[in-house]
């Protein structure tokens, strides 16, 4: 607990303790050394830090946007080790790996530390008060509509000053790019349920059906589904214990985790839905009459045809949903990454309205009572359109927060060469990533261990929260500053009797959550301690009724036959997201790129999975160095022989093939990016992820992969090591 | 321990912050002018910490927990601080400058332990103790 | 003395531990992981490089077999020529079993690796001189050894990074193994506060690092003394005994309907992690 009066500035003022204890190996007569070790003081002290004992700070997460809370470990004024915030509703106290290295990101060698200005190819460190009045420089004379800001999801109160700094610029340019969202779902959904993200309930399910959503993985917020999917697995539950059934092109982690795993056809996922709403029709169950003509068509045998699901299988399907209801139906990266993604989409949300499952298992989330700190979502929309301004010379001025697109963006948009057209770009990062190499100006950011901040996730897992970010301890290097700041000071320029008030961010903050203290639950508290309060806690659980559920989805589903296998690029590549890298922002964070992929094993690089019978006809081995090459590019990385993948597909991870980040991430493996076809989904215009099709080469080189496992390659040779039991021959019920 | 209060209470001594120093010192009129009070108060007019040279350093595979020992021998054997403290420490009070007193190697700390209680090869009596390495060696 | 004779007594000697007339004190650790629940997400594993102090080692050691991962999670598939794994793949956590009768601890020729009174099997840096023979005799390999001088090494902690590691933990030199500790670390912190205050320590009151990341919460840790402890109760729910070179449930004509296991117990190194079967519903 923060003692009231003490204020940030004398957080710690502390000179290292020692630190680390090396391990000497006892020599000499005695080990006793007497007055060779130095220790340094404190000179001012606060009370409740003991050297020894750990502080325990809360606040936010911000390795990806699930917006789990955190408690780091905090000693002698260093912070050591995040655990989870065991009172945020997201994450109740659990940390996924990304979190863990956090830390990580904080401490890394690599972090930008001044303001740099381009000079020809070099960066040139100035004063933050050059680079500040640079920008006020080349924004006079620049009409608003001439200024664009690219940042990643936005929330809090960081997003109420960067649209004030929107306003007072006179620009509406802002795009919100996320690589890796969710995006044609959440159109779906919105279309199907009435709200883009509805809350979802995985521990009420008796079975779920996922359509390649990775939710242990990489999908929304694992942390948080990870937990209702623990209590799903409880066979001591009243519903008892869950069935998973994964239906993708390329196992996630999550399908590696299922009761059945099934290898469909890429991009056939909307048919099997269709499929499955045929058979529950046949199997009894009752279907309203618009929705039955539409499934009338996909008959067992047409269906089975396209996806390369048997016939049985699906009438397995469909008495498992039929009889174990409530069931939850979901749609992932894997359903949605078509020309037609909608169209599966809409079909999958159609299967869940047929299982009555609205109102059961998808709720409608809790309303944010404050629509200004809301999320705004990214898609990948956003990267297209600032693209686009970019080639015809519309943005002099660009502001890029949160995002990398010059590498997560497809090489196909030509979004380096485009954005040399606009005459000054400033770059807000943490790190020398590949847009900021791109930059004129770079500005370095604290990491998300030393600033202040709010936010609200997208994802609302059992209502809203405003979660705290909050500094753990004093900056690293001195001249870094938050994003909250630096915003705050480009206001002051152009609104400086409104901002002036305000001595930095963090009392903006304070001041904002202060003026609305009563709706949040502090009224008739004193202000000093609600907001201690606050802070001790990490976060704020906003009072929020719930928006409401429309009543179903419209059976205008029109999907498109089976393509044409094209016969200079067979294969269809799937980018797969994986959990540790997502778009490849972590790609620096060397415990992300040690631990292994869950599904192959593999370490410090790329791979491309490739289906035993596809291997074998292409004469491949695991390790062989092979092109792959689309319509867009080409690349080169080993091949791992993989059995969890659909003949026609192969898998290459994204977010790899950093070419700046830092030591850890540069050159580590290959970006998939640079071979996706720039295609989209024709409703909603998102890229659509699985529509590049690719044929694969041989270099006849050949590697030694380093991977975690070892030659058996994941075989028990007979050994009790890793038992499975059939569910029938288990006893659930008197666990723990 | 006014001034290494980690001892009772977490896993390292601690040195006391200069604060701490000060606080005392500024009172004491009879030392102020000698000359290691004078440095010290340079030190904290110039707000920078003493690098100080460790006197009882025990090498770093060493972990010694003075909280155990400080609740067994004062707080619940009730022995008097100078005992307690000195059978180690020597007799602080009497030092200007704190001088090694005691050996502090791995033999002389466990002639105490054995004492009382014998070390035994297949003794699980005591979680405690140099019975067990990781005691004082994790 | 006949050699009969002397592999009988070895035998009683090697059994011997524990049991009941040199019970355990009033702890002793042991965790159970459930592999339903577990995700194979490996946020254990990551949890478990930022408590303890382990070094990254990069591409090429990894190549060479030299990662210092102490919970590694390894990935399993079906074995019976399946086209497609459609039940999916199998995750297992592994780390060091703190075996009662740990086949490491007999081998170490100065004393490096004992048993502890509360159950884990200790490990002590400054004593190990590098034979690598405990990991040699390790059935589960999880024993790791320090093949060079991490702390100097580049890149391993450069500048910033050192200020991250745990002060509670040694940070090991070149030639030194190592392994789980089950966090002995917070275990004794743990003590030490419930001693302060004169009682037990109480179950869930100390997390080891990696139950305390796992999102799904598989991993349960406690002391196994406590028979109210959700471990106590998980092991004894499950009809398996730590002391069992082959559990009774195990030799009935009926295969049991428990899903309570530990690996390689016809060993007879006496693990103390039990593991929970996966479950697959046979239904779909």
């Amino acid at each position: 607990m923060i003692e009231n009066g003490i204020n940030r500035r004398d957080f710690l003022k502390v000179l290292g303790w020692g630190g680390a204890t090396i391990s000497l190996s006892g020599c000499g007569f005695t080990s006793i050394e007497n007055g060779k070790e130095t220790v340094v003081s404190y000179v001012e002290f606060n009370e409740y830090a003991l050297p020894g004992i750990g502080v325990y700070f809360n606040s936010t997460c911000a390795q990806c946007d699930a917006g789990c809370g955190i408690s780091g470990r905090v000693r002698e004024g260093r912070v050591l080790k995040l655990e989870g915030n065991a009172v945020s509703s997201v994450n109740h106290g659990k940390m996924c790996g990304l979190g863990q290295a956090g830390v990580q990101a904080h401490y890394n060698p690599d972090r930008v530390r001044e303001p740099l200005l381009r000079t020809g190819n070099q960066g040139e460190a100035i004063t933050w008060d050059k680079a500040l009045g640079l920008i006020n420089e080349k924004l006079g004379g620049v009409k608003g509509d001439e200024v664009a800001f690219l940042t990643g999801g936005v929330s809090g109160h960081l997003k109420v000053l960067l649209k004030n700094y929107q306003d007072a610029l006179g620009s509406k340019n802002h795009y919100v790019y996320e690589a890796v969202s969710p995006s044609v779902v959440r159109a779906a959904n919105k279309k199907s349920y009435g709200v883009e993200m509805p809350h979802l309930r995985l521990d009420r399910a008796k079975v779920i059906v996922s359509f390649g959503a990775d939710f242990l993985g990489a999908w929304v917020s694992p942390v948080h589904f990870s937990q209702q999917y623990a209590q799903f697995r409880k066979g001591t539950r009243p519903e008892g214990r869950g069935v998973l059934v994964q239906i993708e092109s390329k196992m996630t982690l999550t399908g590696a985790n299922a009761d059945r795993w099934i290898a469909i056809r890429p991009g056939t996922e909307g048919v099997l839905a269709m499929g499955i709403i045929n058979a529950l029709g046949k199997a009894g169950l009752a279907i309203p009459a618009d929705v039955a003509a539409a499934s009338k068509a996909y008959t067992a045998e047409r269906v089975s045809g396209e996806t390369d699901v048997s016939a049985e299988q699906i009438d397995k399907l469909a008495h498992l949903l039929k009889t174990r209801t409530p069931s939850l139906v979901l749609a992932g990266g894997a359903a949605e990454g078509y020309a037609h993604g909608s169209q599966n989409a809409a079909a999958i949300a159609m299967l869940n309205h047929v299982l009555g499952n609205v109102g059961k298992t998808i709720e409608a989330p809790s309303r944010v009572p404050f629509p200004q700190v809301e999320a705004a979502v990214g898609n990948r929309i956003a990267v297209q359109a600032l693209n686009d301004q970019l080639a015809k010379d519309k943005v002099k001025v660009l502001f890029v927060y949160g995002a990398n697109p010059v590498h997560t963006a497809p090489a196909a948009l030509k979004l380096k060469d485009n954005l040399k057209k606009a005459a000054f770009k400033v770059v807000l990062a943490n790190y020398m990533d590949e847009t900021a190499m791109e930059a004129d100006l770079v500005l370095p950011l604290d990491s998300w261990l030393e600033d202040w901040g709010t936010s609200v996730p997208e994802y609302r897992a059992e209502g809203v929260q405003l979660n705290i970010t909050q500094p753990l301890m004093e900056r690293l290097h001195p001249d870094t500053r938050g994003a909250g700041d630096i915003f705050l000071s480009l206001l002051k320029q152009r609104r400086a009797e409104e901002y002036k008030k305000h001595e930095d961010f963090y009392a903006y903050v304070r001041a904002s959550v202060l003026s609305i203290k009563n709706a949040l639950g502090g009224m008739g508290k004193d202000d000093d301690l609600f907001w201690d309060e606050t802070l001790s806690q990490g976060l704020i659980k906003l009072p929020g009724a719930s928006a409401a559920l429309s009543a179903k989805a419209g059976p205008n589903i029109s999907l498109p036959a089976s393509a044409a296998i094209d016969d200079a690029y067979p294969l269809r590549l799937i980018p797969y997201v994986t959990p540790n890298m997502r778009d490849g922002r972590n790609a620096n964070q060397p415990w992300l790129q040690e631990s292994p992929d869950p599904l192959t094993t593999i370490v410090w690089d790329s791979w491309v999975e490739i289906h035993p019978v596809t291997a074998a006809r292409l004469g491949v081995e695991e390790g062989d160095i092979v092109e792959v090459t689309s319509r867009s590019g080409t690349i080169k990385t080993q091949v791992y022989v993989f059995p969890g993948i659909h003949p026609d597909a192969i898998s290459i991870p994204y977010g790899y093939g950093h070419q700046a980040l830092g030591r850890y991430a540069k050159e580590v493996g290959v970006n998939v990016a640079n071979i996706m076809d720039q295609i989209t989904d024709k409703e909603t215009g998102e890229l659509a992820f699985n529509e590049t099709r690719v044929k694969v080469s041989k270099t006849g080189k050949r590697v030694i992969i380093v991977k975690e496992e070892g030659p058996a390659g994941g075989q028990q040779m007979g050994k009790k090591i890793a038992v499975r039991k059939s569910s029938d021959k288990v006893d659930l019920s008197k666990e723990v | 321990m006014y001034c290494h209060t980690g001892a009772r209470r977490s896993t390292v001594a601690a040195i006391p912050p200069l604060q701490k120093c000060i606080g005392c010192h500024m009172t004491i009129a009879s030392v102020r002018e000698t000359p290691r009070i004078q440095k010290l108060f340079e030190y904290w007019d110039a707000k920078k910490p003493v690098p100080w040279k460790k006197v009882h350093d025990l090498p770093d595979f060493v972990r010694f927990n003075h909280e155990r020992h400080i609740k067994r021998f004062y707080f619940a054997q009730g022995k008097p601080v100078k005992e307690v403290c000195g059978y180690c420490h020597g007799d602080i009070a009497t030092m200007t400058v704190a001088r090694r007193q005691k050996p502090l190697t791995m033999g002389w700390c466990v002639t105490c332990h054995q004492k009382d209680h014998p070390v035994d090869a297949v003794s699980t009596k005591t979680t405690h103790g140099p019975n067990d390495c990781w005691q004082c060696h994790k | 003395m006949s050699v009969t004779n002397l592999l009988e007594n070895w035998s009683k000697v090697r059994q011997a531990h524990p049991v009941g007339d040199a019970p355990h004190a009033e702890y002793k650790w042991a965790m159970a992981i459930d592999l339903d629940a577990c995700s194979g997400c490996n946020a254990c594993s990551v949890a478990c490089y930022a408590e303890n102090n382990l070094p990254v080692v990069g591409k090429d050691k990894y190549g060479h077999g030299q990662a210092m991962h102490w919970m590694r999670i390894e990935r399993y598939w079906d074995e019976d020529g399946r086209e497609t794994p459609n039940q999916g793949a199998q995750f297992l956590p592994m780390m060091c079993q703190q075996c009662e009768a740990a086949p490491c601890e007999t081998v170490c020729p100065v004393g490096a690796t004992n048993h502890t009174a509360d159950g884990l099997n200790s490990q002590v840096y400054n004593r190990c001189i590098g034979s690598r023979y405990c990991s040699a005799n390790c059935p589960y390999k999880v024993r790791y050894f320090n093949w060079w001088d991490y702390p100097t090494t580049d890149n391993v902690w450069p500048a910033e990074m050192t200020q991250q590691l745990n002060p509670d933990v040694t940070v090991r030199g070149k030639g030194v193994m190592e392994k789980c500790t089950f966090c002995v670390q917070r275990t004794y912190a743990a003590k030490n506060t419930a001693r302060n205050e004169g009682r037990l320590v109480r179950d869930g009151e100390v997390q080891t690092a990696c139950q305390q990341a796992c999102p799904t919460n598989a991993i349960s840790f406690g002391n196994m003394a406590d028979a109210e402890s959700k471990v106590a109760k998980q092991w004894e729910k499950q009809k398996v005994e730590l002391a069992e070179e082959e559990q009774n449930k195990d030799n009935q004509v009926e295969p049991s309907a428990l899903r309570g296991y530990r690996i390689f117990e016809e060993l007879r190194p006496y693990p103390s992690v039990m593991y929970l079967e996966r479950v697959r519903e046979s239904a779909v």
